[in-house]
């Protein structure tokens, strides 16, 4: 068994012709000795064949030639059949057994019968046609020549009279060497098919080895991590529909990897997130307090002074800073989004200004915005992703180098006609948004994929391949379409098509200096951050206000429960320690339902316009709180809301 | 006187009545005249022509005994003895072994012999005066007489005579020249010498008469005899049917069936004597010819008034 065991083990290489050859051998020791028991008796029979065939037809020939006793019309038949090779001679002897004729070859030694032997013979076979004796290599045979006379009346009345005998010698080793010859050649044969056996057997091996050392070699290279090189298919069958299977989940493998590293990403850009809106807080707060004495401080001294000036650009500073805290915001997608009728034109117009400060330098931005276009229905920070991945993706597109990004937006009626040619677009009044680059372009296959989504050209951990996919989300959300135009070398082109939404009531901040509220009543101010604390009672006592100011939320929240009816409004700080702000409005309105209280917060992924109206607080405020802010929020507030206005 | 006239008369009557019951029993006499067929059993022509005798004669002689006495070749003592007590009146012999027999056991009955070969034997059986029969062959003068009749244009005809006949020449030359037919003989003393001869008289000759001697009826002559009538295109004259159906071109016999009828009606002393050879060859001659061989020689055939007495046959064809 262990011999067995070690002669099959090894590759399937081996082991195909290990046993091919081992079938060989055994079919083969068969067929030979088949062969050679089949040969010997093979030439034995042809050897009595030729012997009686060439007797009976030597003494049929021979009979007239006997029977005239010409022996020149024997001689010729005799000499035909000596001829032959297997024969070595023949003779005719007479009725009474003495030699008539012989004819034999020169290498046949002489070997005649005596008168008596003859006559013997001539008795043995009376009965029988013909005769067989064997003597050493030799093969004698012998055939009566017989004359048949005929009755007379009866044709079938036949008496057999037998006039001498014929005798054939035929030569043993002619028919051996015969035998051997046949042996010889099947032999050949057979070891020519045996090689030819075992080359198909080594190329069958090969045929099916070489696709498993493939396949071994690609799961080795898998081992390795190396998931870019699918393996060749290179055979039919089922060794091909392996490969197949195998590359089919090499492909799994390589999408799963990807799916990790997208996750990674994902996951890295949500810590990123978190620590911008951590850091958008922090900075908000410190914004607030800035605007507020700011302001406060611009309203105490003449506008015509220098230092009214030094304030407004402190002012002016703290804005765009403000802008630049909400831009964070939105980029770490920790900006609320909220449907709603948006004046697109504006939005756009804030994103790229501040897109301006990351521009490249050798690009130009060429924008034609109508600003009398109407609404969409959007998210103004979904708005924010649209035009910030598109601008980043034709900054991409263009490199290093110089070129042209141009933004339009425009309204349009879209007809039916034009509605059929782009997919998902209907007739009807649209806004036009295109971004247009300069840049490499694409192809088709690549414009084919660029919305599928982690698809991405940029290089591994550059690019979510989220951008477009998020895009064209966005614009199917709000029951728009997308169209892209592209030329290798000559840039590309994004057609974004927002339907017109209803005009919107909300107005945009404005850094303008408005109309300050003016109003009397209790308010509440509640926030953690003390300059903002401050900062805000002075704001609110400029208005008009009695402002009672708390650090802590608990501490607020046991004032408001001692005097319930003693403040009219509360503004209260989300981000909290303690006691969020929600939490705390929440316990206020159990105390007093009802009573307004307006929402600040830096940033929230959980605060949203609809979440606080399901609570009962009436205005979410995003910081900084600048003065402008908080007369707009005490404006909107409801007349019963408790403070009166003026 | 008037009964002498009586007694006379009736004793007229008497010796008449006498007579005629004298002969009526002499005739019973004969007609209960034993009759033995001796024939070979171990062929069967022989034993087929024996019952037909038997059937034929009943026919004709319902009055006489008849039985058949099967021999073999080794005929033994005790077979002769037993024919001698069954006391027969007269023997009729099938073929040469059973005359043989008849002539061994007795010369005292006369009998028939029929399908004799051996001329030895038939002088034999003929010298007795108490054998009459008829041979296998039709005598040569009928033959020439039909080959004169039947071929006009043969005027020379070839035979080889075997020690077996050393006599028939002359016989034969008589007969030939009763139709004017020249024949060329040739004698042979040894077998060897058969084949050359009959190769000589084929070629000297405008048709070979083969003789029913044992001597040439085997298969090699046979066979040279056709290669040499298909060669010289000149006519084989076989002595029997069978013959003819091997390839000779005719043959002149007796037909046996006829002759067996004719047989019956000697015995009944209805016919003329068995050597009357004109009635024997009106009765039975049958002249055998193969059409085929005809053809191929393109030997001219005068039918004549011997047509109702020619049966054209075809050549054996193996199956």
């Amino acid at each position: 068994m262990n011999l067995i065991h070690r002669i099959f083990s090894g590759s399937l290489l081996r082991q195909i012709i290990v046993g091919f050859t081992l079938i060989l051998m055994i079919f083969g020791v068969i067929q030979v000795s088949a062969q050679m028991i089949l040969a010997v008796r093979f030439f034995d029979t042809l050897a009595a064949d030729t012997g009686n065939q060439q007797s009976l037809f030597l003494a049929r020939l021979t009979s007239l030639a006997l029977y005239t006793e010409n022996k020149s019309l024997a001689q010729e038949p005799l000499e035909a059949i000596v001829e032959r090779p297997e024969i070595l001679s023949a003779a005719l002897y007479l009725g009474d057994g003495t030699l008539w004729i012989k004819q034999q070859r020169q290498e046949s030694t002489k070997n005649v019968l005596t008168p008596e032997k003859a006559k013997q013979i001539l008795t043995e076979i009376a009965s029988s046609k013909s005769a067989r004796k064997e003597t050493g290599n030799t093969l004698c045979y012998y055939a009566p020549v017989k004359v048949t006379n005929f009755s007379t009346l009866d044709s079938r009345t036949e008496v057999e009279e037998t006039i001498g005998l014929a005798r054939i010698i035929l030569n043993k080793d002619y028919f051996q060497k015969l035998a051997k010859q046949r042996l010889l050649l099947n032999s050949v044969s057979f070891i020519c098919a045996i090689l030819i056996a075992l080359l198909t057997a080594i190329i069958l091996a090969r045929y099916l080895s070489t696709p498993l050392h493939k396949l071994t070699e690609g799961a080795e290279r898998i081992a390795k991590g190396e998931l870019d090189k699918p393996i060749p298919v290179e055979t039919t069958g089922e060794l091909a529909n392996l490969t197949v299977a195998f590359n089919r989940m090499l492909n799994s493998l390589k999408e799963r990897e990807q799916l990790m590293s997208e996750l990674r990403q994902a996951q890295k850009m949500e810590a990123i997130g978190t620590l911008a809106g951590g850091i958008a807080h922090d900075f908000n707060n410190i914004l607030g307090a800035i605007f507020g004495y700011t302001q406060l401080s611009m309203l105490k001294i003449d506008k015509d002074s220098e230092e009214y000036n030094n304030l407004s650009q402190v002012l002016l500073a703290s804005t765009r800073a403000k802008d630049l805290v909400a831009s964070i915001l939105t980029f770490s997608r920790q900006a609320s989004t909220e449907k709603k009728a948006i004046p697109i034109a504006s939005i756009i117009k804030e994103v790229l200004k501040l897109l301006r400060a990351t521009t490249p330098a050798g690009i130009e931005i060429q924008q034609q915005i109508d600003m009398d276009t109407g609404n969409v229905n959007a998210d103004p920070i979904q708005i924010h992703q649209i035009v910030m991945n598109l601008c980043a993706n034709a900054f991409h597109a263009m490199g290093n180098e110089n070129g042209i990004l141009k933004i339009t937006l425009e309204e349009l009626e879209v007809d039916s006609k034009q509605a059929a040619t782009i997919p998902e677009l209907q007739p009807g009044k649209h806004i036009l948004f295109t971004v247009s680059d300069t840049g490499h372009g694409m192809d088709n296959d690549l414009m084919e994929r660029i919305f599928d989504p982690f698809y991405t050209t940029k290089e591994r951990g550059k690019g979510t391949g989220l951008g477009l996919s998020v895009v064209h989300g966005i614009i199917a959300e709000s029951g728009g379409a997308i169209q892209v135009e592209s030329k290798i070398d000559k840039g590309t082109t994004f057609f974004l098509y927002f339907p017109v939404a209803e005009q919107s009531d909300e107005e945009p901040d404005s850094l303008l200096e408005a109309h300050l509220h003016k109003g009397s009543g209790n308010i509440l101010l509640i926030d953690d951050e003390v300059s903002l604390v401050q900062s805000g009672q002075q704001m609110l006592e400029y208005m008009g206000y009695t402002v009672t100011s708390m650090t802590s939320s608990l501490d607020a929240y046991e004032l408001f429960q001692k005097q319930p009816e003693m403040f009219d409004l509360i503004i209260t700080d989300q981000a909290m320690p303690s006691m969020q702000g929600t939490e705390l409005a929440e316990k206020i309105f159990a105390i007093r339902p009802g009573i307004p209280i307006i929402l600040c917060t830096g940033y929230s992924a959980n605060i949203t316009e609809k979440s606080i109206k399901e609570i009962g607080i009436q205005q979410l405020v995003m910081k900084p709180l600048s003065l402008e802010k908080i007369s707009q929020s005490l404006d909107k507030l409801e007349p019963d809301g408790g403070t009166s206005s003026a | 006187m008037k009964y002498c006239f009586y007694r006379k008369y009736i004793l007229f009557f008497i010796t008449i009545v006498q007579l005629l019951y004298l002969s009526v029993c002499g005739d019973a006499a004969q007609a209960s005249e034993s009759l033995a067929i001796v024939f070979r059993d171990d062929i069967p022509m022989h034993r087929q022509l024996a019952d037909k005798l038997e059937t034929e004669i009943t026919k004709t002689s319902s009055d006489k005994e008849i039985f058949l006495y099967p021999i073999t070749k080794n005929w033994s003592f005790d077979s002769q003895t037993d024919l001698l007590k069954r006391t027969p009146g007269r023997l009729i012999a099938i073929g040469d072994v059973a005359l043989s027999f008849c002539l061994e056991t007795t010369s005292e009955i006369p009998g028939i012999f029929l399908m004799l070969t051996s001329k030895q034997i038939v002088d034999r059986a003929e010298s007795t005066g108490k054998w009459k029969g008829a041979k296998v062959w039709v005598e040569p003068e009928i033959q020439f007489k039909v080959i004169h009749q039947l071929m006009p244009d043969i005027k020379t005809i070839g035979i080889v005579l075997t020690p077996n006949c050393k006599e028939c020449n002359r016989k034969f030359v008589i007969a030939a020249a009763k139709y004017d037919l020249k024949l060329k003989i040739i004698h042979t003393e040894e077998r060897r010498q058969i084949i050359p001869a009959i190769q000589k008289v084929f070629k000297q000759s405008d048709a070979y008469l083969l003789l029913p001697d044992p001597n040439l009826l085997n298969n090699i002559t046979l066979q040279e005899l056709l290669r040499l009538q298909r060669e010289y295109k000149r006519p084989l004259i076989g002595p029997a049917i069978p013959f003819v159906r091997m390839g000779a071109m005719l043959s002149i016999n007796y037909k046996l069936e006829k002759l067996v009828q004719y047989i019956a009606k000697h015995i009944s002393n209805k016919t003329a004597p068995m050597e009357d050879r004109d009635k024997l060859s009106e009765c039975c001659l049958e002249v055998s010819i193969n059409e085929q061989v005809s053809k191929q020689l393109d030997v001219r055939i005068k039918t004549g008034t011997m047509k109702d007495k020619v049966l054209l046959i075809m050549p054996e064809v193996e199956n």
